[in-house]
């Protein structure tokens, strides 16, 4: 007999700094001493609610940066917190982005809506990597849900971003319309490798037509997002197909899901 | 799965009086659950005395179909309608306490109580579920559960091998029965002559090390072993395992699950009754000052099981039929190297409207 | 917190689950001020309420124009039990010739105009939370206002009664004991009470989200003829729920 941890014990990190994104989606910098990796996320915690698994957007020095979106009880909680306050959580759990695949190749990152704070931290590591051409689509639904504008200068300086909204908007004057249209422009080399988090019928549509582009569906990785309980692999809430999105994924190469991913009910 | 350890020295014959006698051993040493009757039915529940146990009652169990008659004999039953998913993953079990003081959380989690439990008188396909068990919250979890450990370290298990089946067994299509081939401490057979007793476990022979008993022969192993064919021959041969397992991968289209979808109620009883289904929820239970964090079991037939932003996934009860069945009979294996089905048959029994899981997949995998 | 309680067309055995938190009820006075509320006070003041309380169908023309008072004068407004959710076991009426039904009943006329359907309150009024039962459960009532208090959405079951059944380790009462039990197309939050005691679940929690009746009549029939089991949710607390309605 061996006492093993408990893998639901709640650690507390210190909030050193809120940034208000739009009306209801914060970006949190959590003091922390963890150690994570690009596409993981942790289990936050809110008193009497429960708990809600959030991608971890960036870690900046030892500073732990999550960005939640007012949806549900215990977000909606979360978002109410102000710097010197504690944030309880738990993890990181789950994989990570493999951008060694795009190693001396071309990486293209789709991201949709709040997506992009899966995305963000492999896309500022991709800076850093030995990639030949980096592009990133980041569609928003409208003007207001724009995430992260403080960053588009620095990523614009090392990449090919853009942007499109669902909607217009006066004070827009860059793309308007849907990821796919934009995504049908960019020229694309068939052995770019593809990362993309997003709501799950704008992957589907996305992943059709980066195979009639002619991209391989092996080269494609997708975060998923589904109910999680525990991350531990034991609640079965997040199952799709044989797969535990909270500890097989939430990364996935999409060949390997797209028989679950892609049917109803599934 | 693991063999604690059989070998000839290990074999022995004793009466009546000294399985009386192994019980009331067991009852000093250990918080006892064995089968008893209740409510009309054989469950296992805490027990004191030998006199107590369900001895001599056999379950006649149809699809949705339940009832005890009086037979010539002891172990003349199978399982209990319930398992031991109830001792060592509760239907509710208190994770932590959370105390609101000021701005600050305290938290407090203490382990389920570490009290030494005997479960008497486990069967072959609920030994087989003790190990998909294991392997689900320790053996194959990269995060052990140390809520399941605390509890199954302090299990020890006497088994029996069935003399009889009744029509919703199948642990020969599942390959975990009707024979007890491990994992457990003490193991049972009833003779003629009397009972044999084998030895699984270094804890098995210490509690044994008193009894009164005789090394048993050739001709009662053999005995055995003629029970256990006789017991296999009460069952048939429902499907072939791996090749339904390949095939249902075939078989997600929804015109195969739709038939079953129009019968099936999602009321969650088979997953509830199953020995290895191990979905839970976490539910927090609210004080004024004070939040307990409570896993809880649940079911993927469950209309909020699957739900992403408030929207069920599954909304139809065939995609959660599907969903069901092919965890237990093709997932799993993926998942933990084990089907997730022990081949009990309690879901084919308490089903509320008798479907039958073996029908369903020989339809499935048939069509 | 302003909390107003009040009733109509009903028992007034949902407005017992306030008693039944006994000395909870008082730690929670603390932060809940009962303003209105006939059944346990004679000091009654209808002002604004946060959150409103309400038993009972809607089954005269005076609780028609009573209810939207209420909800005009609420914040949050609840429906407890259900005659106000469903339209009650006096709804089993909604199902007769009413003018028929009426003389059977009464010698001459009300001196007060009743509709002739009994309706749940969804029918007149916005409805923020319907609570199932009859009675609600003091576990309900409870979540609900510490729901309150943690700003928070009430967590109320919206499984089947089964998962609670097997939950307290029940044996099932149909399989064991041959009894017809609602059960599996019933919401739970009674703790399975009737089931506990060995006697089937009568639904009187109301129907699941999507309640597969024609699998449980096919699958009952051994048990008893679908149209005596039609019968049974005809006169039963939920004879008006929607989904009911639409299955007889």
């Amino acid at each position: 007999m061996f006492k093993l941890e408990n893998p639901y014990a709640l650690r507390r990190g210190r909030v050193a700094k809120v940034i208000k994104e739009t009306e209801n989606i914060y970006t949190f910098y959590i003091e922390t001493e963890e150690q994570a990796r690009p596409g993981q996320y942790n289990m936050l915690y809110a008193f009497g609610m429960g708990e809600a698994p959030i991608t971890i957007a960036s870690m900046e020095g030892e500073y732990l940066v999550h960005t939640v979106r007012a949806v549900g009880d215990v977000t909606r909680h979360i978002d109410e917190l102000k710097e010197g306050e504690i944030l309880y959580y738990r993890g990181p759990y789950g994989n990570t982005w493999d951008i060694e695949r795009a190693h001396k190749g071309e990486l293209l990152i789709i991201s949709g809506g709040l997506g992009l704070a899966a995305t963000r931290w492999v896309f500022e590591q991709a800076k850093t990597h030995h990639i030949k051409r980096l592009i990133h689509i980041y569609g928003s639904k409208d003007y207001h849900s724009l995430l992260y504008r403080y960053l588009y200068e620095h990523w614009h300086s090392y990449s090919e971003f853009y942007i499109t909204l669902e909607r217009p908007d006066p004070r827009w004057n860059g793309r308007v319309g849907l990821v796919t249209d934009l995504l049908r422009e960019i020229e694309l080399k068939e052995d770019t490798v593809v990362f993309t988090c997003g709501p799950d019928p704008m992957v589907k549509a996305c992943v059709s037509l980066l195979e009639n582009k002619g991209i391989k569906v092996y080269n494609i990785y997708a975060s998923l997002e589904r109910h999680m309980k525990c991350s531990l692999g034991t609640c079965g809430h997040c199952m799709i197909g044989p797969y535990f999105v909270c500890k097989d994924g939430p990364i996935f190469r999409y060949d390997l899901i797209r028989e679950y991913f892609e049917r109803k009910e599934v | 799965m693991e063999v604690k350890g059989e070998d000839e020295g290990s074999n022995y014959l004793i009466d009546l009086d000294s399985l009386v006698e192994l019980f009331g051993i067991l009852s000093q040493r250990y918080r006892v659950w064995a089968p008893k009757v209740k409510d009309g039915v054989i469950r296992y529940m805490p027990t004191s005395s030998f006199g107590e146990l369900a001895l001599g009652y056999r379950n006649i169990e149809l699809p949705g179909y339940y009832e005890l008659k009086k037979e010539e004999g002891y172990f003349t039953y199978t399982h209990p309608v319930n398992s031991l998913k109830e001792l060592l993953h509760p239907p509710e079990l208190p994770l932590m306490r959370v105390v609101k003081q000021s701005s600050e959380l305290l938290f407090d989690y203490t382990m389920p109580n570490g009290e030494r439990l005997c479960l008497f008188d486990v069967r072959a396909c609920d030994l087989w579920a003790l190990e998909v068990l294991d392997r689900v919250f320790i053996k194959n979890n990269p995060k052990p559960d140390p809520y399941y450990k605390s509890l199954r370290d302090n299990l020890f298990t006497v088994g029996v091998n069935c003399s009889y089946a009744t029509s919703t067994c199948f642990c020969t299509t599942m390959g975990t029965g009707p024979e007890v081939r491990g994992g457990y401490d003490l193991l049972l057979t009833e003779l003629k002559e009397g009972f044999l007793l084998q030895v699984g476990s270094e804890e098995g022979r210490e509690v044994i090390g008193p009894l009164k008993k005789r090394r048993a022969e050739e001709r009662h192993l053999q005995e055995k072993e003629n029970i256990i064919k006789r017991t296999e021959g009460m069952m048939q041969k429902d499907f072939h395992r791996q090749e339904a397992r390949e095939r249902l991968y075939g078989r997600m289209d929804e015109t195969y699950w739709e038939p079953v979808g129009k019968r099936c109620l999602a009321c969650t009883n088979c997953t509830q009754v199953c020995p290895t289904c191990f979905c839970f929820d976490m539910v927090e239970k609210n004080g004024l000052s004070e939040s307990y964090r409570v896993r809880a079991w649940d079911s993927c037939f469950s209309p909020s099981f699957a739900t992403l932003h408030r929207f069920n996934l599954r909304q139809s009860i065939h995609s959660r039929y599907r969903q069901w069945l092919m965890h237990k009979f093709a997932y799993w294996v993926d998942q933990f190297g084990t089907y997730g089905c022990v081949g009990c048959g309690r879901c084919i029994t308490w089903c509320p409207v008798g479907i039958d899981v073996r029908q369903e997949v020989r339809r499935i995998v048939q069509a | 917190m302003k909390v107003g309680v009040f009733k109509f067309s009903s028992c007034d055995g949902c407005q017992l689950a306030f008693f039944e938190l006994e000395r909870e009820l008082l730690e929670l006075s603390e932060r809940f001020q009962i303003e209105y509320f006939l059944e346990a006070s004679s000091e009654n003041r209808w002002e604004r309420f946060d959150i409103a309380f309400v038993e009972g169908s809607i089954s005269t023309h005076d609780e028609e124009e009573r209810i939207v008072r209420i909800r005009e004068s609420s914040k949050y407004l609840v429906a407890i039990g259900a005659c106000a959710v469903s339209g009650g076991i006096q709804s089993a009426r909604n199902y007769e010739n009413f003018e028929e039904l009426f003389r059977r009943v009464y010698e001459k006329p009300l001196g007060y105009g009743i509709s002739r359907l009994s309706r749940p309150l969804s029918d007149f009024v916005k409805v923020d939370l319907e609570v199932r039962g009859c009675p609600i459960s003091k576990d309900a009532l409870r979540e609900i206002l510490l729901s309150h208090l943690y700003n928070k959405s009430p967590n109320l079951p919206s499984y089947p009664l089964c998962l609670e059944c097997k939950r307290k380790l029940n044996t099932c009462v149909v399989v064991a004991h041959r009894q017809v039990c609602l059960g599996p197309i019933t919401v739970a939050g009674c703790g399975a009470l009737c089931p506990s005691y060995g006697r089937g679940c009568y639904g009187c929690y109301g129907p699941v989200e999507k309640p597969n009746l024609e699998a449980l009549l096919e699958g009952y029939k051994g048990l008893m003829p679908s149209e005596n089991i039609k019968e049974l949710l005809r006169l039963g607390f939920n004879a008006y729920n929607p989904n009911i309605r639409v299955m007889l």
